[in-house]
């Protein structure tokens, strides 16, 4: 679905897995769910978003009550999606969800796809792909979202409201007794720290070294090639095929950017191939791993699992100092090649340069920045505010990522 | 009427006696050439429409730059001062803001005092309209003088380039309470097919003292001593004090009440209003919440019956803001000498004039003041004293300069007003200059005195201080290179808790050094990093501003950017990154955006 297209559509699903649990909450994205919930609801026009909560029945169409719920709601432009949004929290019961999600598509809602209302935050800017990353992250490891409040974009949402009201009392707070007092700023900055150094460890966690799985038919050199590229003799490569018999993984230097190359046994088709998938679905990351699909003279074709799972996939054609074949060339004897991988190599997972050091950065000018502000030193503080802003803004959307977040949005379900 | 060099009436015309005209006009001056200064009325020159101070936070620095180049505001308002407050003594020193309460009429007689004496030749005339074909003005046409040609002409027209006043229901033509509205001017640019735009801006009541009961509001004494012109005015003078009341929920509701009849919300008037200093209607309107606004009661003069009331810039119908007077604690019983009232008038788009305030098809032809966009005495000032340097230096035959950003806020403000459309007047804040960390009125004439000298603007006893200064500073600091107690003095320095006292600690012999040049040192130091990283970004914006957007052939697939700016790039296709940041609705995070989609990494 074309998403600039479908943007103006209010989309609803529930936002908490199925079964048994106290409460389910339904979510709603798009502008007028607001209203269209007020209209379930009973209330007044403008009660649930100027009020922001608002208890009571929800009813559906034909006006049967379906259950006493709590709606909460959110403005343009500070929300999850950057729409207006509703959530409803009602009873845990499946049917009472699922009911008001259907009296939402009969007032002319639409049931969201997976992922939906979180590539509506990435689009309107309100989630950066950072963000995204971890929540694929989160979605992929079985955890729940996290604290909705936590996002790099509301960070740096937060931070530019604060800097433009300590501005505000520097420009006119003598004079027109406007902006927010120091003790005041004092706080959200102190609160934006703590949310800053959070990320910091988000940063740190989703700063593991990158796959590179060397893969392919039997004998095809890939011990050999493992061993080139680590710098010492790892694993025993020999010229009798089906040497290999685990997966073998080494940190590796490869252009300055560490990965964590992983050696293979041969494929002999059938359950290898199967066994070989299935590893690389527990073990990898479509879009933050690779693989190198080597065989001799490039005769083999890449295994199926490889195209499925969308790795990105360089093609070696090895031992060429014997025969000549598709894609790079390689040959470990003469060096052929070699330059060619490693570069490859480097470009395709360094994913997220230089984002911890850089979310260090940004604590540490927001540091300066409360200590600025508690030895009265405004300027100093707005400048540290300013500074730290812009090095988020330039790590959040980093543009290798693009099909990292592809992926992680592949990875999130209906009312994400 | 004395002659000039080159055969024409005049090296330099300036059209308008405010603020902007008077320092275009000095600054000529100052360059030795012939100057011709033509007002509607003499006695209005210098006058100040509203509010009776000069300086403020970011403005003050400015009033200091101005007077290192020569101008006279700054001496002005020392030697007419009434009452002063340095603003934000209580925050970082980057962001001191000194201001003072003047006596308008005694200012206002100052300024013209000083014209007389600098050999201004003033005119008290209509122009009518600019003489020569479009491309080649060469001069003005006076209703009653006729034709008068010089080698360049500068615009300083203010408010009254069509002007037209409103108050409540009524509305009638004029620049300024009182005064005439320069309508055939206009008609002329107009006809010459510059892009102008109208915009308003207001004014608040003035009321009679005796009438206050200044028992029921809070007193503001003066504080402190200042000279905008670093003691050239002489000993400092006593001091009156403001006063300070607030409106309340009364207030606002008269205000609402009376909307229906206020010009602003009828439609009346379409030119936009200062954000930053709204109406009080505004105010009513926009902060539904803020139940009480202050209001300042400021002293117009020794000599004056009349108090100023800042906060309260209104154009409601007369009834309606003597019933808004009666709900504010100290007004109930106040007099009002002159209402409050709207001006709307007509000023040239930044797309006519370039950062030297020249007009771009116009070769003899500068601008200055409100007529440019901007709103403020200061403002107004700081843009006359360039467009008259500039003007002197074209009827030399010499070519234009421009300030930098990062050196002054005059370059600030002629750097932004030249290069971006802004939809309500510009007012100068500290926050506008990136380096403001370095724009302190603590270093002004460290920071202009030498380019002054370098175009012969600046006075040899301003010369004589900073050169003094610069040697002590030197001196201090070969001193500070070494280390103490097993500090280095400028590690020391950098500490933002230390100040004179904590470096007299560890370098007592500093004792005996000028206390200026020492805090000179101090702040330096402490703002350094600052001020690396500002120039840093300042070189860094104008790189990118030059980056090409050609090869973008649909904004609306850029993923890196949201959709709002999306729509925005595609509808209005800039060509330059530059054209792009212009944009109302594009962000900085939308900018960066651009860059990673063309590959160039992050701006900062």
């Amino acid at each position: 679905m074309d998403p600039l297209r479908s943007r103006g559509d209010i989309i609803v699903a529930r936002a908490t897995a199925g079964g048994r649990s106290a409460l389910a909450v339904v979510r709603l994205s798009g502008e007028g769910c607001a209203q269209l919930v007020e209209g379930r609801m009973g209330l007044d026009p403008g009660r649930l978003s100027g009020a922001r909560r608002a208890v009571g029945l929800f009813r559906s169409g034909s006006g049967e009550a379906l259950d006493q719920v709590v709606a909460l709601s959110w403005k343009k432009g500070s929300s999850y999606t950057g729409e207006e949004m509703v959530e409803v929290i009602c009873h845990g019961m499946d049917q009472a969800a699922d009911r008001i999600v259907s009296a939402v598509v009969e007032e002319g809602g639409r049931a969201a796809l997976p992922g939906e209302f979180t590539r509506r935050g990435l689009l309107s800017g309100s989630l950066t792909r950072l963000d995204v990353l971890v929540l694929g992250r989160r979605s992929a490891e079985g955890q729940g979202q996290g604290a909705a409040g936590a996002t790099a974009g509301s960070l740096l949402r937060r931070l530019g409201e604060v800097e433009r009201e300590l501005e505000g009392r520097l420009e006119f707070g003598e004079q027109y007794g406007v902006g927010i007092s120091r003790e005041e700023a004092a706080a959200a900055l102190s609160e934006l720290l703590e949310r800053a150094t959070e990320l910091e460890g988000v940063a740190a966690a989703l700063e593991r070294p990158a796959r590179v799985v060397i893969a392919g038919p039997v004998n095809a050199g890939k011990s050999t090639l493992f061993n080139t590229l680590l710098g010492r003799e790892r694993v025993v490569a020999s010229q009798s095929p089906g040497t290999t018999r685990d997966w073998v993984s080494e940190s590796a230097e490869v252009e300055g950017v560490t990965v964590r190359l992983v050696d293979t046994p041969g494929e002999a088709g059938g359950e290898h191939e199967e066994e070989a998938g299935r590893v690389c679905r527990e073990e990898m990351t479509a879009g933050s791993d690779a693989v190198l699909w080597l065989s001799e003279g490039g005769a083999s074709e890449p295994s199926g699992w490889i195209i499925d799972e969308g790795f990105e996939m360089l093609r070696v054609s090895s031992k060429t100092d014997l025969l000549r074949g598709p894609g790079v060339n390689l040959s470990c004897r003469t060096g052929e090649g070699l330059d060619e991988i490693r570069t490859w190599i480097s470009r395709r997972v360094d994913l997220l340069p230089g984002l911890s050091e850089g979310m260090t950065e940004v604590r540490r000018h927001l540091e300066e920045a409360v200590s600025a502000l508690s030895s009265a030193r405004e300027d100093m503080a707005c400048e540290e505010i300013s500074e730290a802003r812009r090095k988020l803004r330039g790590i959040v959307n980093g543009q290798r990522m693009e099909k990292a977040v592809e992926a992680a949005l592949g990875m999130l379900c209906v009312g994400k | 009427m004395s002659g000039s060099r080159r055969g024409l009436a005049w090296d330099v015309i300036v059209v308008g006696g405010g603020h902007a005209g008077i320092e275009a006009a000095l600054a000529c001056r100052r360059l030795e050439c012939s100057a011709l200064l033509v007002t509607g009325r003499c006695a209005r020159i210098g006058e100040m429409s509203c509010n009776p101070a000069i300086g403020g936070i970011a403005k003050g620095a400015l009033v200091r730059e101005v007077d290192c180049l020569g101008g006279s505001m700054g001496e002005a308002a020392d030697r007419t001062r009434l009452h002063f407050r340095m603003l934000n003594r209580s925050k970082g020193r980057s962001v001191w803001g000194p201001r003072a309460q003047v006596d308008a009429e005694a200012y206002a007689r100052m300024q013209a005092g000083a014209l007389a004496r600098e050999g201004v030749t003033v005119l008290e005339d209509e122009v009518v309209a600019l003489h020569g074909p479009v491309g080649g003005v060469d001069g003005i046409v006076c209703a009653r003088a006729g034709a008068v040609t010089g080698a360049a002409v500068v615009l300083a027209t203010g408010t009254f380039l069509g002007g037209r006043l409103f108050r409540g229901e009524e509305t009638w033509a004029g620049g300024r309470f009182g005064d005439f509205s320069a309508m055939a001017l206009e008609s002329d640019l107009r006809a010459r097919r510059f892009h102008v735009k109208r915009f308003k801006t207001g004014t608040s009541p003035r009321v009679l003292r005796e009438s206050i009961r200044f028992d029921r509001m809070a007193r503001q004494p003066g504080e402190g001593e200042y000279s905008f012109s670093f003691g050239r005015a002489g000993p400092d003078r006593g001091s009156e004090p403001c006063w300070v009341t607030r409106t309340s929920r009364d207030t606002r509701r008269v205000a609402l009440d009376a909307l229906d009849r206020s010009p602003l919300f009828c439609g009346k008037i379409e030119g936009k209003g200062p954000r930053y200093c709204p109406s009080f209607e505004d105010k009513a309107v926009r902060f539904a919440e803020k139940e009480e606004h202050i209001v300042f009661v400021e002293p117009m003069g020794a000599g004056s019956q009349a108090m100023y009331l800042n906060g309260l810039s209104t154009s409601l119908p007369l009834d309606a803001q003597q019933a808004m007077l009666a709900t504010i604690p100290g007004l109930e019983e106040a007099r009002i000498l002159q209402p409050g009232y709207a001006v709307e008038y007509t000023l040239l788009d930044p797309e006519e004039f370039d950062a030297c305030m020249l007009v771009r098809k116009e070769p003899k032809l500068l601008v200055a003041g409100q007529v440019c966009g901007t709103s403020g005495y200061e403002e107004a000032a700081g843009l006359g004293v360039l467009a008259g340097l500039n003007a002197g230096r074209i009827a030399r035959g010499e070519h234009p300069v421009q300030l930098e950003r990062s050196e002054s806020y005059i370059g600030v403000m002629a750097d932004d007003l030249s290069s971006r459309s802004w939809c309500e007047p510009y007012r100068l804040f500290s926050s506008r200059a990136e380096n403001r960390m370095h724009l302190r009125e603590e270093n002004a004439d460290r920071r202009m005195v030498p380019v002054a000298m370098s175009w012969g603007l600046a006075r040899g006893e301003d010369v004589r201080r900073v050169d003094r200064l610069e040697r002590d500073i030197s001196r201090i600091r070969a001193l500070l290179e070494g280390t103490r107690k097993g500090v280095a003095g400028t590690q020391l320095c950098r500490r933002p808790s230390t100040g004179r006292a904590e470096l007299l600690g560890v370098w007592p012999e500093l004792a005996q050094e000028d206390v200026r040049a020492v805090e000179a040192i101090l702040l330096d130091e402490r703002y350094s990093g600052y001020i690396d990283r500002a120039l840093r970004r300042i070189d860094q914006r104008r790189q990118l501003e030059s980056v090409s957007l050609e090869s973008v052939a649909d904004f609306s697939c850029i993923e890196e950017i949201c959709i709002e700016a999306r729509e925005i790039l595609g509808r209005m296709r800039p060509r330059t990154l530059g054209e792009a940041a212009s944009l109302a609705g594009v962000r900085p995070s939308d900018l960066d955006g651009l860059l990673l989609h063309l590959g160039r990494g992050c701006s900062t």
